[in-house]
């Protein structure tokens, strides 16, 4: 059936299957592979985007869901310049990633944290980022960057 | 008694991982004393950056045949196969140009 996304600003219409994961839209269709797939159970949280400006599992999220709506990714934040995001240029900054393989979920999660709290408190980012698994356990710098960008 | 044998770490939902909220994981500096830069080997930092070099290494080696990507592993299959692919590649563009 065909899904119509506005993805990080651009009208995209597929035809998939009922049973398409956003994910799988957006990487598989869209070919926006910057979202990852961590665990697709919604543990995780890598594959976390913005749906209409909330942060979503977008493993948890079937495509036609999303259908008629907004999807920003990790590929829309940049200016078109290049001219990164404040929450990327905070991670960038504070050395918020090592593998780096949470990190598109991590600044996904955390600019829709800092929509709603703009100026959260060390336990508010840590709360909520809890969706958000870091394998390499990185938090200390991930928390520190999303404080650096919410005063930023 | 009975999960005795049962792993309990088979998936993320039984595997509980360390989130940003469990708190009381602090920085701290305790040098090496056995080098004089007090410097420690990490983890597995040095294995991530393995894998790309090789593969780097690999095309480079295959870039006299106009090999310019190959996905991991290197197998013998893919490393014959991407070797095949650009030599079909030459060849259809010097009979393009020798036609026009």
């Amino acid at each position: 059936m065909e899904v119509s996304v506005t993805i990080n600003g651009t009208v995209q219409t597929h035809d998939v299957e009922p049973r398409t994961l956003l994910v799988q839209y957006i990487r598989d269709h869209a070919g926006l592979t910057g979202t990852n797939i961590g665990c697709d159970t919604s543990s995780c949280g890598a594959c976390s985007i913005h749906l209409d400006g909330e942060a979503v599992k977008s493993c948890t999220v079937l495509a036609v869901q999303a259908d008629g709506q907004e999807v920003r990714t990790i590929e829309g934040m940049a200016d078109a310049d290049g001219t990164l995001h404040p929450m990327q240029q905070a991670f960038m900054e504070n050395h918020g990633l090592q593998c780096g393989y949470c990190t598109p979920g991590m600044v996904m999660a955390a600019t829709s944290l800092l929509a709603e709290n703009a100026s959260p408190s060390e336990d508010e980012v840590r709360i909520g980022l809890e969706g958000n698994l870091c394998r390499c356990t990185g938090y200390h710098n991930i928390v520190k960057s999303v404080l650096a960008a919410a005063s930023a | 008694m009975t999960d005795l044998y049962e792993l309990r770490t088979n998936s993320m939902e039984t595997s509980v991982g360390s989130t940003a909220a469990d708190n009381g994981v602090h920085g701290g500096v305790t040098p090496s004393p056995n080098n004089s830069l007090g410097v420690k080997g990490v983890g597995e930092a040095g294995i991530i950056g393995a894998a790309p070099c090789t593969m780097n290494a690999v095309v480079d080696a295959l870039s006299g045949l106009d090999v310019h990507d190959i996905q991991m592993p290197a197998s013998p299959l893919n490393v014959w196969n991407a070797t095949q692919q650009a030599t079909a590649l030459q060849a259809q563009a010097t009979n393009q140009e020798n036609n026009a």
